[in-house]
């Protein structure tokens, strides 16, 4: 037979993303939680709780109330006037209270009572509860003691009961209905008129409607769209990838003629349109229950859409960061190796994608270009931002372009995800992958305890004395718990000796130059460039900020001595501890990558400060990554010592970063260092049967 | 001439395991399998078989040596091997919600097949698994050997030179076993290649043109049935493979027993 032509793959990708919509549209509980939930969901939602709240309202005001009260104080008139008010308001009796003494001498316990404290005494309590007796509100009155013609009044009641909680408040609307008409029958009685009117101030919002509701709609919209992707997405996701491999159907796609990236495309095609299907249904839904005067959304109040059509054009910039949920949502689902399993990773997306998101709810942040292409905030900035009014022409283009990076970076890793080989041996539960798990857990257990260690002991001791206790916490903690882990050293680990654990050899010449090369790079980077991004972003608290106390002492610190203390021991114990007994634990029994990972996350919580935790993670997985290149500790001590003190120096003012010539070309050093660091060395072509 | 359906040449696949080193799951193997042959793979558990098979069939890259299916290399041009390739292994799924028709019809586009030649194809396959009375209903609500039916229609609906089986009947009852071993009967008049593993040695004894016999990554024999019992001397397939088993002198690989890292699934 003859073989037919091989298919394009863009006709390959549609026959499988046509496959999986058709699965998707037959599978019960994903119609349901995309299409009927959201369809009814927000009608029925909306409508009930108006229903529920006017029924509510309704009940109580039929409700036959008894207000307790004592106004024998008040004047004849004013008496009057206000027992025919509460009389008008509803069903209510009136009960005078007879002991007018006990309620004069309440009145000025409550006085005494408000100076004092907030929890009021139980001699007090009794008395009030004694006079509420069986009435559901005590009214009491009396005349001013300071000013003549003026009159007080206190409303008991109990806020646990509703019947209480509404006779409180027909008794305070009927004071207030006549404190409003004594005032205004005084001010017209005045020379002049009210005297407020000669200053009165009002204010005017210039904005049009359309940027009032683009405004309010862009807050909202960004975080609701993501949500909605991702209920959407995710049964499209978990069906496509951890559905089928449960199913155990992966086997036979990927022995057909299709290449495995059209099987991404395919199958990432489908899951975008369900999340786009489903933020669609959503959001008619929505628009529909607000058009009927359901609910009130900011940008869709008056029951109508005030904006233009052209504004709602914004939400195409919102597209790319649909692209990319999806996209994530298919890696993630596509790792894992059950629907079960893919569930679980949801949460982590949904994380991701979110947090950056909620940048939307600060006003002052604007679309910068360094902004636009953080994943998420960017697409939800400029989406918040173009409702309002306001189009950015480089954050956009910028936006497009890292977010189409992002986008294809994930869908390339999905790739690689369902390449064959590591599908099958995913499969692989045996012996050996439990001793590794050994050495993996061992190594995240340790620096779990050495977090926890840092955090309450360390910071004891710093507190007691800085100097004495930063030096006690290195030295003396990390040192302690380096030897521990060392000696708890699991059997799959145990006879690999102590230096080639903590990998304390010398490195190569060349890569211990090309590791110094690169610490003015690591400066620049986080003095001038990443720390100003997050102090835009999250700005540091004024608590959060060094002390004084602690400047001083710092100050009077020898510089030889502060060097030693602020970047020599940080940078020998800390690396003995995280880059080698932590990350000598972990890369026996994990993947280079995830050893990295988990440690450089160790070593940023080892901080302990949301304000320090992604600068320290990321020099922690650089410092790593040294340790694992060039199979040697000493390099990544060098950078770390050298980073430390040049950040440490600036900060006190002892060096200049600005305005020294070093500091604008030295970066450029770190090219040479990392062709040095890239360079094959015979030592590491050696080790490599190691 | 026309290249051979199944050839391999120094075929070695080792897994690389941190702690243990490298794992030999497939070592030196030479096969050859000829147009119209039913060759069975014959070892047990963690010998090679589905190591060897995936590596024919483009799921796993070998570490050296060669492999051809239809005098294709499976390394340069693994889609090219997919298109003359039929696969299935007994552990196979099928898409719970879709019906015996459209998973038909969806591979075979896949394959490129044109829409009427498939169509026709369809309904010929249809009628010789006799998939038609329930061939419209969703394939969960479809019986294991029901299954079985549409997966062998599946396998076949490009009308693969070479048909590579993964111990087929595993999970199978004993009906649709022998449906099984019926289709693969059927297919060597239809003029393919077969190539089977299994540890069940009737079945082997009574399919194979030629068995492999294999053990720890290693094929230790090569020959019919008669050739076999020659070589070794005994009658019985059972003292055959026993025998074959201890020739291949087994102080040299002791303590290496087990050690297929993919488990059969």
């Amino acid at each position: 037979m003859t073989a037919p032509s091989l298919p394009s793959p863009r006709h390959q990708a549609r026959v499988l993303w046509r496959c999986e919509i058709r699965q998707l549209l037959r599978d019960r509980r994903a119609l349901f939680a995309g299409v009927l939930l959201p369809a009814l969901l927000y009608p029925l939602l909306f409508w009930s709780q108006g229903k529920v709240e006017s029924v509510a309202e309704g009940i109580m005001a039929e409700r036959e109330l008894t207000v307790a009260m004592n106004l024998d104080d008040l004047d004849a008139q004013l008496e009057a006037d206000l027992r025919a008010g509460l009389l008008e308001s509803g069903e209510v009796t009136l009960v005078d209270l007879e002991s007018a003494a006990d309620t004069s001498s309440l009145w000025e316990k409550e006085e005494a009572q408000s100076t004092d404290s907030d929890s009021p005494a139980p001699a007090l309590r009794s008395t009030r509860l004694d006079l509420l007796g069986e009435a559901d509100a005590l009214l009491v009155g009396r005349s001013s003691p300071d000013q003549p013609d003026a009159y007080q009044f206190r409303v008991f009641f109990d806020v646990q009961r509703d019947d209480s909680r509404e006779a409180s408040s027909r008794a305070r609307k009927v004071v207030g209905a006549l404190a409003t008409k004594w005032r205004n029958a005084r001010l017209e009685s005045l020379p002049g008129g009210d005297p407020a009117a000669h200053l009165s101030v009002e204010s005017t919002d210039i904005a049009s409607p359309e940027d009032k509701s683009g405004a309010g709609l862009g807050r909202l919209l960004p975080i609701f769209s993501l949500l909605m992707l991702l209920s959407g997405g995710a049964f499209a996701a978990l069906g496509a990838f951890a559905g089928e491999r449960e199913g155990k159907t992966l086997e036979t796609l990927l022995v057909q003629p299709v290449p495995s990236w059209v099987v991404a495309m395919g199958k990432y095609g489908a899951v975008l349109c369900a999340g786009m299907a489903t933020l669609a249904i959503n959001l008619v839904s929505l628009g529909l229950c607000t058009s009927q005067g359901l609910v009130d959304l900011p940008g869709l109040s008056d029951g109508s859409l005030t904006l233009p059509p052209a504004r709602l054009l914004a939400a195409l910039l919102y597209l790319p960061a649909c692209a990319l949920i999806a996209a994530l949502l298919c890696l993630f689902c596509g790792k894992a190796r059950s629907y079960r399993e893919g569930q679980f990773t949801l949460i982590p997306v949904m994380l991701m994608a979110v947090l950056p998101s909620l940048l939307v709810l600060r006003p002052d942040l604007e679309a910068t270009p360094l902004l636009s292409v953080v994943p998420f905030a960017g697409p939800a900035l400029l989406l918040r931002d173009g409702l309002a009014g306001q189009f950015f022409l480089l954050p956009t283009l910028l936006m497009l372009a890292s977010h189409g990076l992002w986008t294809w970076l994930v869908l390339r890793r999905l790739t690689g995800v369902l390449d064959a080989e590591r599908i099958l041996s995913s499969k692989d539960v045996s012996a050996e992958a439990g001793q590794r798990s050994l050495s993996a857990g061992h190594g995240k257990a340790w620096a779990f305890v050495g977090v926890l260690a840092l955090y309450l002991v360390g910071s004891r001791l710093q507190q007691w004395s800085f100097t004495w206790g930063l030096g006690l916490s290195l030295w003396g903690l990390l040192g302690i718990l380096t030897l521990l882990l060392l000696r708890t050293r699991p059997a799959p680990t145990r006879d690999v000796s102590r230096t080639q654990f903590l990998s304390l050899r010398w490195p190569e010449g060349t890569q211990l130059l090309g590791a110094t090369l690169l610490i003015p790079a690591l400066v620049v980077l986080m003095v001038k460039v990443y720390l100003p991004f997050q102090s835009q972003v999250l700005p540091l608290p004024q608590s959060a900020t060094v002390d004084a106390g602690l400047l001083a002492t710092l100050e009077a610190l020898h510089p030889a001595l502060l060097v030693f203390l602020m970047a020599i021991s940080p940078a020998i114990c800390e690396e003995l501890f995280f880059r080698g007994a932590v990350l000598g634990s972990l890369r026996r029994g994990l993947s280079p990558m995830r050893a990295l990972l988990w440690q450089a996350l160790f070593f940023g919580a080892a901080h302990a400060s949301l304000y320090r935790i992604v600068p320290t993670a990321s020099l922690g997985l650089l410092l790593g990554a040294l340790t694992l290149r060039t199979r040697s500790l000493l390099p990544a001590i060098l950078v770390h010592a050298g980073y430390n003190t040049v950040v440490v120096l600036n900060s006190m003012d002892r060096i200049a970063l600005e305005g020294v010539a070093f500091w604008s070309y030295g970066p450029w050093l770190a090219l040479p260092g990392v062709l040095l660091l890239a360079r094959r060395t015979p030592q590491a072509s050696q080790a490599e049967d190691n | 001439m026309l290249p051979l359906p199944i050839r391999t040449k120094d075929l070695c696949k080792t897994f690389e395991d941190p702690k243990r080193g490298s794992v030999h799951a497939v070592r030196d193997l030479n096969l050859e399998c000829r147009p119209g042959e039913i060759f069975g793979l014959l070892g047990p558990n963690g010998a090679g078989k589905t190591t060897t098979l995936r590596m024919l069939s483009t799921i796993l890259a070998p570490t050296s040596g060669e492999a051809e299916l239809a005098g294709i290399r499976v390394g340069d041009d693994p889609l090219g091997v997919r298109r003359c390739l039929g696969f299935l292994s007994g552990s196979t799924g099928l898409y719970p919600r879709l019906t015996a028709r459209e998973i038909l019809e969806y591979f075979g586009r896949l394959h490129g097949l044109q829409e009427d030649f498939l169509q026709e194809r369809v309904e010929t396959l249809l009628d010789t698994f006799t998939i038609r009375p329930f061939a419209d209903g969703r394939c969960e609500s479809l019986s294991t050997g029901q299954r079985q039916r549409v997966s062998i229609a599946r396998a076949v609906l490009h009308d693969p030179e070479v048909l590579i089986l993964d111990e087929p009947t595993t999970g199978l009852d004993i009906l649709a076993a022998s449906d099984m071993i019926q289709f693969i009967q059927s297919r060597k008049e239809a003029g393919t290649c077969v190539l089977f593993s299994t540890h069940i040695l009737s079945e082997a004894e009574r399919l194979c043109d030629r068995i492999g016999v294999i053990d720890r990554g290693r094929l230790l024999a090569v020959g019919s049935l008669d050739e076999l019992r020659a070589q070794t001397g005994k009658e019985w397939l059972e003292d055959v493979f026993r025998a074959l088993v201890e020739q291949a002198d087994p102080s040299e690989d002791a303590g290496e027993q087990d050690q297929e890292p993919l488990a059969t699934a």
